[in-house]
């Protein structure tokens, strides 16, 4: 009985799969794929909920503790009783030399038990950050690296928390040497954004073999007399270009790059002259006048008797410091701290020859600032707890001041490896770190870099204050080559006033001052 | 009673398996797709207040703008460089592949390679190619005495060579699918062609390129689609310059929404470009399937 009974089940077992049709078969593909999904959907959901940051603790309790220090004066470090761990504090960064941030966040996180966690932004990288924090909390970004125009755009916009009460506030400021560098920091209505991440200038630099050769420089490759004005200055490209010691003596930093190509350097000039380009209250132009004028007019004139390259309008930044290094040029202006590739053996065959100009050209000779700060986005539009807010002030405070035991631990860091300039004044007293610098510098050069750093002057109105600058750069850098090419249309006049009208057009679909009223 | 069991009907079976696919589309494309038609509609700049619906006037301001019109020249420029140069490889490289020599096996594995490539790392590749200071093309003309001098080849060639650059990296497609389609012709029929006196040429047009045609308006799409598309290579050779010589439209979407912020017109960009590519593909597609029609 048992095996007929299992014999039928059998049967019908077989009968089921051989009655199986191609649509049962994909009725149960689908019900089971629309199972799978519901599980991943209900799994994403838990884990989303699992992953949201545990509630604030009841109160934050300040209290001080003294660190021992190397350089600075005894630090306060950041209240104890604040709850490391929990949602990791993140700082984006671009990738310039990742494992030196990487390593300083190992320390960080050694240092106060905590998880702070880095996110590189290769690339174009306002690009994908601005995107980034327009998701608001979802960003996931506490801390970030900013420039001071970026910095204008997104305070503006609500994304950037002002470090006016931060602890260790009044500390820091006294720390800086240049207190210009303050103008770079801080917004129209008088708070403070950002903390310096490094700071330097744009300056002149020279080949001393190529003037030596010219007749320019004596033998050991120092400038005889340094232009003193615009106009010296293109006599003397003249001079080389004739002397045959350079094709095309000037290789200008007159590529395309967004905020570091023609845009900048005729910034550049612009500050050298004392022009401040905008009104720093109203941001009106003012800058449509001869000194202006002149200037163009001379950057024409550098192109159009070929003393720079035509190649210079499709170069990027790279380009313009590997092109220098070839030895090929006389002058150039580059990022300060790029004079350690130019002095590098590996790197040019005229290593050694490379100097800084021992003056900016111009009628007051201002070298522009050039630097980037730490930023940390807003606490209210991130919905950060007050703990979690202390968090990211401490980590704020390490990676742009000090580290728990009172060190300029990063900038120190930061000098000694890349030459990148720190605010701290007393970091050009310091022996070592003097050393450091002199790696890829005379004594004579460390001297203009010293006082070119601690006077190095922002142009505010152009940074502070326009959220609408990245047009206006990049508009810049749609005319400006036009004009040094000679194109129709684009003779220096017509250039200065296509310049005033697209700051005009901007400032109406931006709105000038009462933007920030 | 045992309740019959219910069965469903074609119908019903057709709409069950397609529903998620369509719901999957409808998330990652439709939605995607719809948002930024309504952002095109809108001036949309987070900075710029306020924010609101503007109708058509971004696709006006787009028309009659004529930074628009001068990067799409730029565009199709660009695109015609790279389209024509991936052919002639694309043609050329299969030819040969598809000849029998000794190591054919490893050179069909090499010649994948600059596809393989990213485009960034082409665009590197390609920069000290041609760079005015340390550049293998500049020294070479300069070893063999026909320059005095480096020249600035990327400011005197700038489209073309950005757009060589390109169709470098995209010639292995093209060449494999031209190498399938030739493997595809009759032998007989070619050894036919070649007793009646047909000339190399001849048999080319005659025999081999009929089963070309199809590979060919693949070709055409892919690459015409990809050309119009490319931004990694003229962003990172020539960054738009020297001025506005290779500014295609791609950069000026990319500029316009990541770096002014103008989601709005760039959304409206967008489908300009789309616009575009579609025109460009109908056009392919009704000139080589028209006969066969």
């Amino acid at each position: 009985m048992s095996r007929t009974k299992e014999n039928e089940k059998d049967k019908k077992s077989k009968d089921a799969n051989a009655n199986v049709t191609r649509r049962q078969a994909l009725s149960k593909m689908g019900m089971a794929a629309v199972g799978a999904a519901a599980v991943v959907v209900v799994g994403g959901v838990a884990y989303y909920l699992s992953s949201q940051p545990p509630a604030p603790p009841p109160s934050i309790t300040p209290t001080t503790t003294a660190a021992p220090t190397t350089i600075g004066p005894p630090v306060t470090t950041a209240p104890a009783t604040i709850t490391p761990g929990g949602k990791p504090v993140r700082f984006n960064c671009w990738a310039f030399h990742p494992e030196i941030i990487q390593e300083n966040m190992d320390i960080f996180n050694q240092q106060y038990g905590e998880n702070g966690e880095l996110i590189q932004s290769p690339g174009d990288y306002y690009g994908s950050l601005e995107t980034r924090l327009m998701t608001g909390p979802a960003s996931g970004i506490d801390m970030m690296y900013m420039h001071s125009d970026w910095l204008t755009r997104y305070y503006k916009a609500g994304w950037i928390q002002p470090v006016n009460d931060e602890e260790h506030f009044d500390e820091i400021r006294n720390d800086y040497g240049n207190k210009k560098l303050l103008d770079t920091v801080i917004m129209p209505d008088g708070k403070q954004c950002a903390w310096v991440y490094f700071n330097g200038t744009v300056p002149l630099f020279y080949n001393g073999k190529v003037l030596k050769k010219a007749g320019v420089a004596d033998d050991t490759g120092h400038i005889k007399s340094a232009p003193k004005t615009w106009d010296d200055f293109v006599q003397m490209c003249r001079d080389i270009k004739k002397s045959g010691a350079s094709d095309a003596p000037y290789w200008a930093k007159w590529g395309n790059c967004g905020t570091c190509g023609i845009n900048e350097t005729f910034d550049e000039y612009c500050v050298s002259e004392g022009e401040q380009q905008f009104d720093p209250k109203t941001q009106e132009p003012t800058f449509e006048n001869d000194t202006v004028l002149h200037m163009l007019e001379n950057m024409r004139t550098l192109m159009a008797e070929g003393l720079v390259s035509k190649g210079v309008l499709a170069t990027s930044e790279q380009d313009n410091i590997t092109g220098f290094a070839s030895g090929k040029y006389a002058f150039t202006e580059l990022h300060d701290y790029d004079l350690n590739q130019q002095n590098d053996p590996a790197k040019s065959p005229d290593a050694g020859w490379y100097h800084w100009m021992p003056n900016q050209p111009g009628k007051k000779g201002w070298y522009p600032f050039m630097g980037a700060h730490y930023a940390i986005t807003s606490h209210s539009y991130m919905k950060r707890s007050p703990n979690d807010a202390k968090r990211v002030e401490r980590l704020h405070q390490f990676y742009s001041w000090k580290d728990k035991n009172g060190e300029y631990l990063a900038g120190r860091k930061w000098i000694k490896e890349l030459e990148l300039g720190q605010p701290y004044t007393k970091f050009y007293e310091d022996p070592e770190i003097k050393a450091s610098w002199l790696r890829h510098m005379d004594e004579g050069d460390f001297e203009v870099r010293k006082n070119a750093h601690m006077n190095a002057v922002l142009t505010p109105s152009i940074y502070i204050g326009c959220v609408w600058f990245a047009e206006y750069h990049g508009f810049l850098n749609d005319v400006l080559p036009k004009m040094v090419l000679g194109e129709s249309g684009y003779s220096p006049r017509e250039t200065l006033t296509r310049m005033v009208d697209k700051a005009n057009e901007l400032r109406k679909t931006y709105g000038g001052a009462e933007v920030w009223e | 009673m045992v309740r019959p069991k219910r069965r469903l009907t074609d119908s019903q079976l057709a709409l069950f398996l397609i529903v998620p696919l369509v719901i999957f589309q409808a998330a990652l494309t439709l939605y995607p797709s719809a948002t930024a038609l309504w952002m095109s509609l809108q001036k949309f700049n987070p900075m710029a207040q306020p924010i609101g619906f503007v109708g058509a006037n971004n696709y006006i301001k787009a028309l009659t703008d004529p930074a628009v019109a001068h990067a799409t020249l730029v565009s199709l420029e660009f695109t015609f460089v790279v389209v024509v140069a991936a052919v002639l490889l694309g043609i050329g490289g299969a030819l040969l592949l598809n000849e029998q020599f000794r190591g054919r096996s490893i050179v069909r594995v090499l010649v994948v390679l600059p596809w393989a490539i990213p485009e960034y790392a082409t665009a590197v590749i390609f920069g000290y190619l041609y760079s005015e200071n340390f550049g293998t093309i500049n020294g070479l003309l300069y070893q063999l005495n026909l320059i005095p001098n480096y020249l600035p080849l990327l400011y005197l060639g700038h489209i073309w060579l950005t757009g060589i650059a390109y169709s470098w990296h995209y010639a292995p497609l093209a060449i494999f699918f031209f190498l399938g389609a030739l493997q595809s012709v009759p032998e007989d029929l070619y050894r036919q062609a070649k007793i009646d006196g047909a000339s190399a040429f001849m048999r080319f047009r005659t025999v081999v390129f009929p089963y070309l045609r199809y590979a060919l308006l693949i070709v055409l799409v892919l690459a015409s689609v990809d050309a119009m598309k490319a931004l990694d290579i003229v962003w990172i050779m020539t960054q738009g310059g020297p001025a506005d010589a290779t500014r295609v439209l791609t950069f000026e979407i990319y500029r316009e929404t990541f770096q002014y912020g103008q989601l709005g017109y760039g959304a409206t960009l967008s489908f300009l470009l789309m616009l575009l590519i579609t025109a460009l593909t109908a056009v392919y597609f009704i000139v080589l399937t028209r006969r066969r029609r």
